[in-house]
């Protein structure tokens, strides 16, 4: 399962008005409500936004090296038909220019190759450089998020469920329509607890398959395409080209000739 | 041992023994008077109090440790997203050489209407560099 705002945001709801919820149920009890409540609430729901920002921060990162990573970014194809009709067009209008519907075809061939390894090796280059030089604060960000999930947030919906379980053993002495009341209130508030609890388990577990995926991926990194292996086929790309060029110098002194 | 961990075992202790002492309340066999049921709960109460405390300030340093680490995951991600631009723009670069030899084919020819849509063309995605 891959993170979710919509998720982190639900998940969020009882640790930040579980203090203030318990402190209602107090009133009118004989437990003296805790004097805190509110401050907690207003403190937990700014940290709240501090767990969110994280969360993003995780999802965009992902999202960026995905979008990096993406075959379509790297696909010239539909550029070099472009420049094969301009090449074409200008072989039709010009037919001095001697350039045949060879060369079109050997020039946007060229281009196109050369395009795309010029492209797939920056790409992975950059994309290997991303990975090494983040790696770390990835992999803290994920420990981060998981300590507060697994620490915090669950805990608290646990300690929301033992409220619930207490304030029903406190009904058992109240009158049978206070009861009848509460006690509906109460079960509806224990399956959103649950619901929540699931939610925050599948997250926790969802940070903890990425952060084995990451590791995984930082580990093999320098296995990709990268800019040393382009380094290595620029020479003969290079010397392709001068070749094709070499081939029109020819073309055009037999035809001069 | 960080300060986020101190305090969620903090909380967690606090926690467990609230949890102990409903798990015996509620009990079959176990009885208690007026004055000793509002003794456990506000017992329960407080100890529930504290371990909202300590986990609100344990949220609080762990978010605290990542805010580095966020930083650099922000600029990670903009990086990412200006090498997907510079690729963009080889492509476009193609697409453009494309147009001009087609401006160059109406222009030799005299063909006015393939000028006037050719340059357009390459007017258009030049803008698109920008």
């Amino acid at each position: 399962m891959a993170p979710d705002p919509a998720i982190v945001q639900s998940l969020l709801t009882t640790y930040v008005s579980e203090p203030r919820w318990r402190s209602t149920l107090d009133e009118g009890t004989d437990v003296t409500p805790a004097p805190d409540a509110v401050s907690l609430t207003t403190q937990r729901t700014e940290e709240a936004k501090g767990i969110v920002a994280l969360d993003t921060g995780i999802t965009e990162y992902m999202k960026a090296l995905g979008a990096l990573s993406a075959d379509s970014v790297v696909q010239s194809s539909a550029n070099v038909s472009d420049l094969k009709n301009g090449l074409t067009a200008i072989s039709s209008a010009s037919p001095g220019l001697g350039i045949t519907s060879t060369d079109v075809a050997l020039v946007s061939e060229f281009v196109q190759a050369t395009a795309d390894l010029a492209e797939n090796g920056y790409r992975d280059a950059k994309l290997a450089q991303l990975i090494g030089d983040n790696d770390a604060s990835f992999q803290k960000a994920l420990d981060v998020q998981i300590e507060i999930v697994n620490r915090a947030i669950i805990p608290s919906i646990n300690e929301y469920k033992l409220t619930i379980d207490s304030k029903q053993r406190y009904l058992r002495t109240q009158t049978k329509s206070i009861q009848y009341l509460y006690s509906r209130i109460l079960s509806a508030d224990q399956d959103n607890a649950d619901l929540q609890l699931k939610a925050a388990t599948s997250y926790s577990k969802a940070l903890g398959d990425i952060k084995t995926a990451d590791a995984a991926l930082y580990a093999n990194r320098n296995n990709v395409l990268t800019m040393a292996m382009f380094e290595q086929v620029k020479g003969p790309a290079q010397e392709a080209y001068k070749a094709f060029q070499d081939y029109r110098a020819a073309v055009a002194t037999s035809v001069s000739k | 041992m960080t300060v986020a961990t101190t305090s969620y075992d903090l909380a967690d202790a606090c926690d467990a023994v609230a949890q102990q002492i409903t798990t015996v309340r509620n009990g079959s066999n176990w009885t208690e008077t007026p004055g000793q049921t509002a003794t456990l709960d506000h017992l329960v109460s407080q100890l529930q109090d504290e371990a909202d405390s300590a986990r609100t300030a344990g949220v609080a340093a762990s978010l605290a440790e990542a805010t580095t680490p966020l930083e650099r995951l922000d600029d990670a991600a903009n990086e990412a997203k200006k090498a997907i631009a510079a690729l963009k723009t080889i492509n476009q670069a193609i697409t453009i050489a494309g147009s001009v030899l087609s401006l160059a084919a109406s222009a030799a020819t005299g063909d006015v209407p393939g000028i006037v849509k050719s340059a357009a063309a390459v007017i258009s995605e030049v803008q698109a560099l920008g």
